[in-house]
């Protein structure tokens, strides 16, 4: 349901949001897991007005640096840390709407991880054994599962 | 008997029952256990389906897109989005909700009754606690012991004694609670005497009929009175109709949707207009939470999801509780992107979470959407705003008092993350705007309020409809103000009044 540049941009965001090696006990990051079809199934269950706010909320993302002040160039063109700073910044911004908008990317890309058996066992938590859920099976391409201590 | 749309796929099924209950949460399911064991036949009509406990996942995704209305996303509009949770399914919201018992305070009781005498028929305190000491028992309501707390919920004890703030465990409806910490995604041991567990149950074993997936339309008239209510039945989402429902209601039909969704079906029958108050007065308990990080692991998911809370500040409208998040939630509230999030979250096993919830004073409006969905205008007002930043004082205060080495307290405005109370001073010079806060409320009231006379209320003191004779209002929606404590006992309790006043009535 998202056209080709949505998925390819909120591919992107979720990189930056949660990016591989983090941490040791957190290898994984978004680019390991399906967290692109996620958005998009969460998206189909979502009330319309949500949907259309979520993809008014990429567009606007995609511009995040001339709100910031921080550039005339869009985000995806803009260095990783330098796209990280840019919205850390809009995190910040003194108007409301657009500070919720970070918000609402990192809402669904934390359910989604969080989701993932080899996240919640980096976490600590023990129901981890109980396997993934029944829709990330569904939309998994086969990514790891455990993780592989270092 | 629990019948799903499937088995009546495509199908328009006609039912005929003593009673008809729109909903099956704590006020429905309470009120068919009460219309059913007294002989009389019910029907409970809920738009949500039925979820036996071996389907509930760890994950808040898998709860969040099946038993959480509009999969977690209805929101109140106001200068802040707020969003408004509650549970579609057999149970309601009671099958997501933390457990928390509280009988209605006396000070709000006697303030009804101050202000409306005439609620006396019904809101009657004696009676009323005869019904709680009743469900207390049924439901194994008592206080959570010490081996379920887990530390979230101990250390918010350590902090108050250290600061001389009155807090205890949390009196639970739960019967064996492993202390998983899953209540918000359904508890998967079915330990919490939600109502999915225990008065639906308890109906059906009387001879109760639910239809599960069936989203009631409207109510039916004739001759001036309510005759029954007319579904569609749909497959897990509403939109993918598959069937309709007619059912006649002999005696009544009660409506228990909630206070966000029973006035909308008032709107769509076009019930209860007289009064111009359906869908108005709406109330809440608006709520933020804090974070608190600590040397010591705390697990946040090892604990009864909510065990430990402090009336401390009661009276200044404010209540504090612990709230164990799954990391979906809590990530969100962690105050950090990209690699820094990522050592975040390694940490969360060292996260402790409470929260603070306002009996605000704002009042709010429900009208229709597209769908069938609501559309809820609600605005902190600024004294409520006030609670809310003394509230999130508060929690710092008792965080760092309980050994915390770091608390994030989620305001806008101020430093993401602080070491010291005086970090927090800001706070006081910021605007009073609900936009500092990210609130969310599970507690909802007084969208079809009673009142003894017409003018004044939307039902008569029995939850009857002053205009429309055998249909009534039995759940939050009738309240005439919100409580400061968790409402589900107050709810199921009054639920249970009025329900023990139909049989009554119809003893003759
Ligand atoms: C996450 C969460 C945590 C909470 N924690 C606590 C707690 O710890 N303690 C406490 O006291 N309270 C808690 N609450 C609040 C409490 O659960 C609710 O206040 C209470 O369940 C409300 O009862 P109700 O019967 O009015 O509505 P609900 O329990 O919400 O039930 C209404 C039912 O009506 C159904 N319905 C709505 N419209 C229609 C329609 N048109 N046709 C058919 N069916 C319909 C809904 O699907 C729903 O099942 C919590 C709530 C939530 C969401
Ligand atoms: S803490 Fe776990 S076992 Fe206890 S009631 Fe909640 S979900 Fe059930």
């Amino acid at each position: 349901m998202l056209t080709r540049w949505e998925r390819a941009f909120l591919g992107d965001l979720f990189e930056i949001l949660l990016p591989r090696g983090g941490h040791p006990r957190l290898p994984l990051g978004a680019a390991d897991m399906p967290l692109v079809p996620f958005a998009e199934r969460w998206l189909l269950e979502a009330p319309a007005d949500v949907r259309v706010g979520f993809r008014v909320a990429l567009r606007v993302l995609a511009w995040a640096p001339l709100l910031t002040l921080s550039g005339i160039r869009p985000l995806r063109a803009l260095e990783p840390d330098a796209r990280i700073a840019v919205l850390e910044r809009l995190s910040r911004h003194r108007l409301y709407l657009l500070r919720e908008l970070p918000l609402l990317v990192k809402t669904v890309a934390c359910t989604g991880y969080c989701a993932h058996p080899a996240v919640r066992e980096g976490i600590g938590l023990p129901d981890h054994v109980e396997g993934p859920p029944r829709w990330l099976e569904e939309l998994d391409t086969g990514g790891p599962r455990t993780v592989e201590r270092p | 008997m629990i019948r799903s749309p499937e088995e009546l796929d495509g199908r328009t099924v006609d039912d005929i029952a003593d009673v008809v209950i729109v909903g099956s949460g704590a006020a429905g399911a309470t009120a068919a256990r009460v219309l059913a064991e007294a002989g009389l036949e019910v029907v409970v009509l809920e738009e949500g389906p039925a979820v036996p406990a071996a389907e509930l996942r760890p994950d808040f995704h898998s709860g969040q897109a099946r038993v959480w209305r509009d999969g977690g996303a209805q929101v109140a509009r106001g200068r802040a989005l707020m969003p408004l949770l509650q549970g579609v399914c057999v149970g309601g919201s009671t099958a997501i909700n933390g457990a928390i018992i509280h009988r209605i305070p006396e000070t709000i009781l006697g303030g009804w009754l101050k202000a409306d005498p005439g609620l006396a028929v019904t809101v009657d305190p004696e009676r009323l606690g005869e019904i709680w000491d009743r469900m207390d028992e049924e439901l194994g309501v008592g206080p959570a012991p010490p081996d379920v707390l887990g530390e979230n919920n101990r250390l918010l004890g350590v902090g108050a004694r250290a600061l001389g703030v009155d807090a205890a465990p949390i009196r639970r409806n739960v019967i064996g609670c492993e202390g998983s910490a899953r209540c918000l995604q359904g508890c998967p041991t079915a330990r919490r005497q939600s109502m999915n567990i225990s008065y639906i149950p308890r109906a059906v074993a009387h001879g109760a009929r639910v239809y599960t997936c069936a989203w009631a339309q409207r109510v039916t008239l004739g001759r001036g009175r309510a005759t029954g209510v007319v579904a569609r039945l749909h497959r897990g989402h509403r939109g993918q109709w598959c069937g309709r429902l007619r059912v006649r209601a002999r005696r009544a039909v009660l409506i228990a949707a909630s206070a966000v969704h029973t006035p909308l079906l008032l709107l769509r029958s076009g019930l209860g207009r007289t009064s111009g108050l359906v869908g108005r007065r709406f109330q809440a308990h608006p709520g933020t939470a804090v974070l608190g990080v600590f040397d010591d692991p705390v697990r946040m998911w090892a604990g009864a999801t909510q065990g430990y809370e402090s009336l401390h500040w009661w009276d200044e409208r404010m209540k504090i509780e612990t709230l164990a998040l799954p990391p979906e939630l809590g990530a969100v509230r962690l105050p950090a992107l990209g690699a820094p999030l990522i050592r975040r979250l390694a940490e969360y096993g060292h996260v402790a979470q409470w929260a603070v919830q306002v009996r605000a004073l704002a009042m709010g409006s429900v009208v229709h959407g597209l769908g069938g969905r609501a559309v809820v205008r609600y605005d902190l007002t600024p004294a409520d705003v006030r609670v809310l930043k003394l509230g999130v004082l508060r929690l710092c205060e008792l965080l760092f008092a309980a050994g915390a080495r770091e608390v994030l307290p989620g305001v806008h405005g101020l430093p993401p993350s602080v070491r010291s109370m005086d970090e927090l001073a800001p706070l006081g010079e910021l605007p009073d705007s609900p936009q500092l806060f990210h609130c969310i409320a599970s507690h909802m009231f007084g969208t079809a309020v009673m009142a003894s006379a017409p003018k004044m209320g939307v039902t008569s003191p029995t939850g009857e409809l002053w205009d429309c004779p055998g249909a009534y209002v039995i759940d939050s929606s009738v309240f005439p103000s919100n409580l400061g404590v968790n409402p589900q006992h107050a709810i199921a309790g009054l639920a249970w009044r009025l329900a023990e006043r139909l049989v009554e009535e119809a003893a003759g």
